[in-house]
């Protein structure tokens, strides 16, 4: 877990609102993402970490910074060089109902990412599209039908294996059971637990639920407002945010009953407009610790611990020797 | 390839599913009228053995004359064959104008809303010029431009009428294009012209089909009134608007002349509309039925 196979440098993408106002939905966010991990990104809705996601595979495409894939930019690649090396990067999509093609049958959509990105033969396609039904559980008498014959968690079954078809290093899972029933839920989880398992594979795993999180991520990015404002491994992460978001999103998650009841603290206030972000710290408006500083002084994202990086003045875990060096970015 | 058509065919099974067509007297009518005057121009000819070109002396015979069902005209001509025979420039016409008007529009909408930005507004204002011009001065010059016939006409209308589906497909491919299943298409390194076709536009055909087929009525509403102006199919080949237009002389003597074409145009634009009609509403969603 030391080879960085994905990356992102101070990636922006805006979007162009209403009456000439651009909404920054993602601000300069650098991010490493290394081989074989899933990274776990979390924060509320809105915060851009949908847009992250699809971004880095350039799904939409960034208005700024740059994406290195294995050490090579990809951010300005195009045509059939850009169709076949984006072929590694897949993506599980969060609506099981609008990721498959109505018209089209199981078999068709998952053989189609072979035949275009990967030059497979009609039957190479087949045989393969046979063994990734088998490996999500749903069987190969699967591939004949249309979508609407499956319930949603059958059809996000499907959708990852189409997402594995072309046999990629990186997914994006973006919120892929959220739609889903809870009883439905762990099983998906565990079908991805198992396949990243097996095949190696390198994860982001988008979701606002850190419960979920917690189960598959190795580490955690969490996110406000367009920016990544901390970086831990899942253990420290749960074991005491460093970020005062952080610290309040952890206290929203329910604990079972034989656990000491945590504080629970409640964010006041909206997630303010992305197109007007406030001055100083993004989260002052919220903060409970905000002082003066954070009012008019924008903190950098800075490494407090080792592997554990967070973007705020006053964080809530004590600051080892190595923070004396000014912002870091991807050294784990 | 074939199996591009499977998707396509099994996407307007789909999209017809629990509905059905020809619902009501008027639906049911409608659809029958069309279906007969296709018929009537495929195969009448056939069956009809005078020769609709043929000058006889037996001039402006009346309805029931011995071997004329329908008299004859000025020239003598049997008005049977006539009217048979003139069934086919005005549903040729008809419908390949509305094919190109279809190949055109769609083509155009399907590639604006899919690409957006720049391309899509380069596109549309083109539409929007071309639906600026009154759609009849536009075929006029456009078939006068070249020279009267078929194949100007069919090229003539297919244009003016193009822009009106070139905005429906546009809405529909924008809608589409931002749906998760195009985005996966993508990520599978599916090339956009692929995306268009297989992905798609199974996933427009219904309210698409719906729009061409009232599209066809328009169609049908310019060729006859083309044909009446002369700009249509030339004599002596039979057609029914200049039959018309050559029958105003014999309006009082012998209405018929004017009656049976003029009669036969309208009910075939008439009943195109209505089969539009019914096809828009079997296909909508929200559909009270």
């Amino acid at each position: 877990m030391t080879t960085p196979l994905l990356e992102i440098e101070k990636l922006r993408v805006e979007f162009s609102g209403s009456a000439g106002r651009r909404v920054r939905a993602v601000r300069d966010v650098d991010l490493t993402i290394y081989e074989g991990e899933t990274l776990g990104l979390v924060g509320e809705s809105g915060c851009g970490k949908s847009t992250l996601g699809r971004s880095i595979i350039r799904v939409t495409e960034p208005t700024g910074g740059a994406i290195r894939y294995l050490g090579h930019d990809i951010t300005r690649l195009r045509g059939t060089v850009f169709r076949q090396t984006r072929a590694d990067l897949q993506m599980v999509f969060q609506d099981p109902f609008g990721s498959l093609n109505p018209r089209r049958t199981i078999g068709d959509s998952i053989a189609e990412p072979l035949l275009r990105a990967r030059g497979a033969t009609r039957a190479e396609a087949r045989a393969a599209v046979d063994d990734l039904l088998d490996q999500v559980g749903l069987g190969r008498e699967a591939a004949g039908r249309r979508p609407h014959e499956f319930s949603g968690g059958q059809r996000q079954r499907i959708g990852i294996a189409r997402a594995l078809a072309p046999s990629p290093r990186f997914v994006v899972a973006d919120e892929p059971v959220s739609a889903l029933d809870v009883s439905i839920q762990a099983q998906v989880i565990n079908l991805l637990s198992d396949l990243i398992r097996d095949r190696g594979l390198t994860m982001l795993f988008i979701s606002h639920d850190l419960g979920v999180v917690r189960h598959i991520a190795d580490r955690i990015a969490v996110m406000y407002l367009g920016e990544i404002i901390e970086i831990a491994s899942r253990d420290d992460f749960f074991a005491g945010p460093a970020h005062p978001y952080g610290e309040a999103l952890l206290s929203s998650v329910p604990a079972l009953s034989a656990a000491p009841a945590r504080e629970r603290i409640e964010l006041t206030g909206e997630l303010p407009d992305p197109a007007d972000p406030p001055p100083g710290c993004t989260f002052h408006t919220r903060c409970r610790y905000a002082v003066d500083v954070c009012r008019t002084e924008a903190p950098a994202l800075r490494e407090v611990a080792d592997g554990r990086q967070v973007r705020c003045h006053l964080p809530l875990i004590p600051v080892s020797a190595l923070s004396t060096a000014s912002p870091v970015k991807g050294t784990s | 390839m074939s199996d591009t058509t499977t998707v396509a065919r099994s996407g307007l099974r789909s999209a017809f599913a629990g509905r059905r067509l020809g619902r009501g007297p008027l639906a049911a009518t409608s659809w029958l009228v069309v279906a007969l005057f296709v018929v009537i121009a495929a195969v009448g000819p056939l069956f009809v053995g005078a020769d609709p070109a043929r000058n006889t002396n037996d001039t402006l015979l009346g309805l029931g004359a011995a071997g004329h069902l329908l008299g004859t005209d000025d020239l003598g001509r049997d008005e049977l064959a006539r009217m048979v025979h003139g069934a086919r420039p005005l549903l040729l016409v008809s419908f390949l104008s509305t094919a190109l008007a279809a190949l055109l529009g769609i083509s155009v909408g399907m590639i604006a809303g899919y690409a957006g930005g720049r391309v899509e507004w380069v596109l549309m204002r083109l539409m929007d010029l071309a639906l600026a011009f009154p759609s009849m001065l536009l075929i006029i010059l456009i078939v006068s431009a070249w020279n009267p016939g078929v194949a100007s006409l069919v090229v003539g209308i297919g244009i003016a009428l193009a822009p009106g589906l070139a905005r429906l497909a546009r809405a529909l491919a924008t809608r589409e294009a931002g749906r998760d299943y195009v985005m996966a298409a993508k990520l599978g390194g599916t090339r956009g012209p692929r995306i268009l076709v297989q992905e798609m536009l199974p996933n427009m055909a219904g309210p698409m089909l719906a729009q061409v087929v009232m599209t066809l009525s328009v169609a049908a509403g310019f060729a006859a009134g083309l044909s009446y102006l002369g700009l249509g199919i030339q004599p002596p080949t039979p057609d029914w608007g200049y039959m018309v237009q050559a029958g105003q002389e014999f309006l009082y003597t012998a209405p018929r002349l004017v009656v049976m074409p003029a009669a036969a145009t309208l009910l075939f634009v008439v009943a195109c509309n209505f089969v539009g009609d019914d096809l828009r509403d079997a296909l909508d969603p929200r559909g009270s039925r």
